[in-house]
């Protein structure tokens, strides 16, 4: 089915709600959601995994520290993933404080859905002159973007990197510009402006389930709150 | 000759004083208002309608098609009419069934659109829409009035003017949805169409064509009814009614949400107020205007009716207020900041807000460019880098207001804001009472506020709000909202919308003010109706020259309407 970018972002907003992620992190969601929308990735998937797991208490809220140039977080229990979800803006945040001394790099042990987590990355490095490398890992798979400017491009992958977490999610700040030619092999991810026009293509099971998260920041209706609420009556023949 | 000074900003009215809930619920639409600006629009850039389709059974059920014609583009409102009983006919969100329902479609449909939109559009919310529809809409008939006007025309007369004035429409709109809601298209795709970018455009065209359709309803049904004896309406009586629409809670959390858009649509019309304010001399044409236009405000207070006690007893009060202005003399220079200045000392807000719109009308020149404005941005960051001392600074400097709220009394946090699972219908409950609070919106935000604030003492005022967010999460949107409301000083609602004494309908009104809403009609403290487009030029009257003077109206022959006091 198709939906529209409005309801991209706000379905993945209320939903983040429902799953008990706090109000600023959920429009990062939104944001995030739309964001990889626009690029041709699994947005909605990825909401929906991050979410559910959040709900089921898998992924949790994690500790940061900062030290120098370096950023780490983790988890704040042992066998529970971090959530991309609830961390929401607050990594790329601290990235951008560190990003433009030497050596700047941020890391994220035992992030459950680390895709989410490269909205905030690029934009972050959407500001800077120089190049951020993004990358994310485990046993099995890896993925590495390279971001400058407003351009995003994958330098490789391997196995299943959007599925299957958690995975070791790291960014650096690297000097060194494109190199020409190494520049030009690689295609760009460019953003697919016909979503706005058309809207986007999400498999229906996953956005019902996700609408069922967001149905849990409504509140049951009463006869009190029918009649007292909202209008002033319940029919207008006048 | 209109001298303007320089710094027009020193007669700019402040934040603190705009944005406060008991102003925002006297405001009157002005030359900015989308309303006017729409009308402008098909009057400059020559917009012809066309009824493409009219397939209505003797009783007015069935379809219709009004597409209409702009230089760039053609936009079709599709009409679903249908039987209603009377049991099912509310104005509020929870209802299932409507006499009419609309969409506002990109382009003609064809017959496969028209299979397709026959299933969609009478649902409604049920419904699932795509991005060729750009609007959806849905309007209950005035009972009172509907029935009687086809009475009237099917036996070969007019109705009486002063009846079609007391309610001002023969159908009321119930919801008006665009933004991509339901599947529809997103703004971005309606943005495309240059004149469709001004907020609301879009939807207020919808409700346009709305009113042509009801006007051609009771002409039709009269016609079925009455063969050769039946006369169409008048224009008299055309032009006296508009489109009237309920409005409920939902448009209070939408203030709350676009902080960057309300600045905007606030900044543009409080320019326009200095900017006319720093006129230094005006000439007669230009007062002359004022004294017409101020005439027919009076006119008009006249007939606005509503059963509202204290509306009511506002209006009466008004029109003491406006009896004096007409005494007030004009100074010789700075007239109209004078004049305002005057009022603000001696006459109710009410008129106070009526005023400031009424001398903008005599100055298009200074003003009317100002709609470009009104549009926004809402791309809202977080600024990471900000020193602790930074953000609270921002916060002594405009959030001064939220700082002083004591939320110990308990009526501080009265109210929560909530959204129903009954079809979503946004509603407030009390908090000692109700159950739901746990799942309140985040509307309280003097209270935010404060919770935030108070947090910063734990942290040294040159560490980073990056840092305090990743240690404190609950407050990342509150953060956002005040590091951002820098740029937008007329985004904040400078009242606590949780304290017992708040009335949602102040927010309601303000909002609909700038859509160019007349005749608010409040139904209690959280609701209300209005009139739209009522005296506004009709189609075959668009390209006349003066399309744009319907602003405050008036029907002419209409006896008096009587104000309930009751």
């Amino acid at each position: 089915m198709h939906v529209s970018v409005n309801e991209l972002t706000l379905v993945s907003q209320k939903a983040a709600l429902g799953a008990g992620v706090t109000e600023g992190a959920a429009e990062d969601l939104g944001n995030a959601a739309v964001w990889l929308g626009l690029r041709g990735f699994s947005a909605v998937e990825a909401v929906h995994d991050a979410l559910l797991g959040a709900r089921r208490g898998k992924a949790v809220y994690g500790n940061a520290t900062l030290s120098g140039p370096r950023v780490q977080w983790g988890p704040v229990q042992t066998g529970r993933a971090l959530s991309a979800a609830m961390v929401g803006g607050a990594a790329a945040d601290l990235f951008s404080l560190v990003r433009k001394a030497e050596g700047g790099f941020a890391c994220m042990r035992e992030l459950d859905v680390p895709l989410l987590q490269l909205a905030g990355f690029a934009k972050s490095a959407g500001k800077l002159s120089f190049q951020t490398i993004v990358r994310w890992f485990n046993r099995d798979s890896e993925i590495a973007f390279c971001m400058q400017g407003g351009s995003l491009r994958i330098l490789a992958e391997k196995g299943t990197p959007y599925a299957g977490g958690p995975f070791q999610f790291e960014a650096s700040c690297q000097e060194a510009g494109w190199r020409v030619d190494h520049e030009k092999s690689i295609p760009e991810v460019s953003e697919n402006n016909g979503m706005y026009l058309y809207g986007y293509e999400v498999d229906e099971k996953i956005w019902y389930e996700l609408k069922q998260l967001a149905d849990l920041i409504l509140v049951e209706p009463t006869e009190r709150s029918r009649a007292l609420g909202a209008g002033p009556g319940l029919t207008d023949n006048d | 000759m209109v001298a303007v000074a320089r710094d027009v900003e020193l007669y700019k009215r402040p934040p603190h004083v705009v944005m406060r809930l008991a102003r925002m619920g006297c405001m009157y639409q002005t030359r900015i208002s989308f309303m006017r600006s729409l009308v402008r629009r098909m009057n400059h850039y020559i917009w012809t309608i066309q009824r493409a389709l009219w397939a209505l059974d003797t009783e007015g059920f069935g379809e219709a098609v009004y597409t209409v014609r702009t230089p760039d583009h053609s936009y079709s409102l599709v009409v679903f009419s249908c039987k209603l009983d009377d049991a099912d006919r509310t104005d509020r969100v929870i209802a299932q069934k409507w006499d009419a329902t609309f969409t506002l479609f990109d382009g003609i449909p064809n017959d496969e659109d028209m299979v397709r939109l026959r299933l969609c559009i009478p649902q409604q919310e049920a419904g699932r829409c795509c991005s060729s529809e750009l609007i959806m809409s849905r309007a209950n008939k005035s009972v009172r009035l509907f029935n009687y006007v086809v009475d009237c025309l099917s036996q070969g007369r007019q109705p009486d003017l002063a009846r079609l004035v007391r309610v001002g429409y023969l159908m009321r709109t119930t919801a008006v949805y665009g933004n991509g809601k339901f599947g529809m298209a997103d703004r971005q795709r309606v943005m495309q169409y240059e004149e469709m970018c001004n907020p609301y455009r879009a939807e207020l065209l919808t409700v346009y064509l709305i009113r042509c359709f009801t006007h051609d309803l009771v002409d039709h049904i009269a016609e079925m009814r009455g063969g050769q004896i039946s006369v169409p309406l008048g224009t008299k009586g055309k032009r006296a009614l508009g489109i009237g629409n309920a409005t409920g809670l939902g448009m209070a959390p939408y203030l709350h949400k676009h902080p960057q858009l309300m600045n905007n649509w606030f900044d543009a019309r409080e320019t326009a107020l200095a900017r006319v304010r720093a006129v230094e001399y005006a000439g007669p044409t230009k007062i002359d205007r004022f004294n017409q236009l101020l005439s027919r405000a009076q006119q008009h207070l006249e007939q606005w009716n509503t059963g509202d006690a204290q509306q009511s007893a506002r209006i009466i009060e008004l029109r003491g207020d406006l009896a004096r202005t007409e005494l007030q003399p004009l100074g010789t220079t700075h007239p109209w900041h004078g004049l305002m200045n005057w009022a603000e000392q001696n006459v109710s807000i009410e008129a106070q807000e009526m005023l400031a719109s009424l001398i903008l009308e005599p100055y298009p020149e200074l003003v009317d460019e100002l709609e470009a404005t009104m549009g926004a941005d809402e791309t809202a960051d977080v600024d990471p880098g900000s020193t602790l001392h930074e953000f609270a600074g921002i916060i002594d400097q405009h959030y001064s207001w939220a700082l002083d709220i004591d939320f110990q009394l308990p009526g501080s946090s009265h109210w929560f804001w909530y959204v129903s699972r009954e079809k979503l219908e946004p509603r407030i409950g009390v908090r000692a009472v109700e159950n739901g609070a746990n799942k309140e919106m985040p509307l309280g935000v003097a209270r935010d506020v404060q919770r935030v604030y108070a947090d910063l003492k734990a942290f040294r005022p040159e560490q980073t709000v990056a840092i305090f967010l990743a240690a404190h999460p609950r407050h990342r949107h509150i953060v956002r909202r005040i590091q951002n409301m820098v740029r937008a000083p007329y985004g904040e609602i400078q009242d606590n919308l949780l304290a017992e004494e708040m009335r949602p309908i102040d927010m309601l009104r303000s909002k609909l003010s700038f859509f160019g809403a007349a005749k608010f009609d409040p139904k209690s403290d959280r609701w209300t109706r209005i009139t739209m487009f009522q005296q506004a030029p009709l189609p075959g009257e668009l390209h006349n020259e003066d399309a744009d003077d319907w602003c405050f109206p008036v029907v002419d022959d209409a006896s008096q309407g009587v104000i309930n006091t009751a």
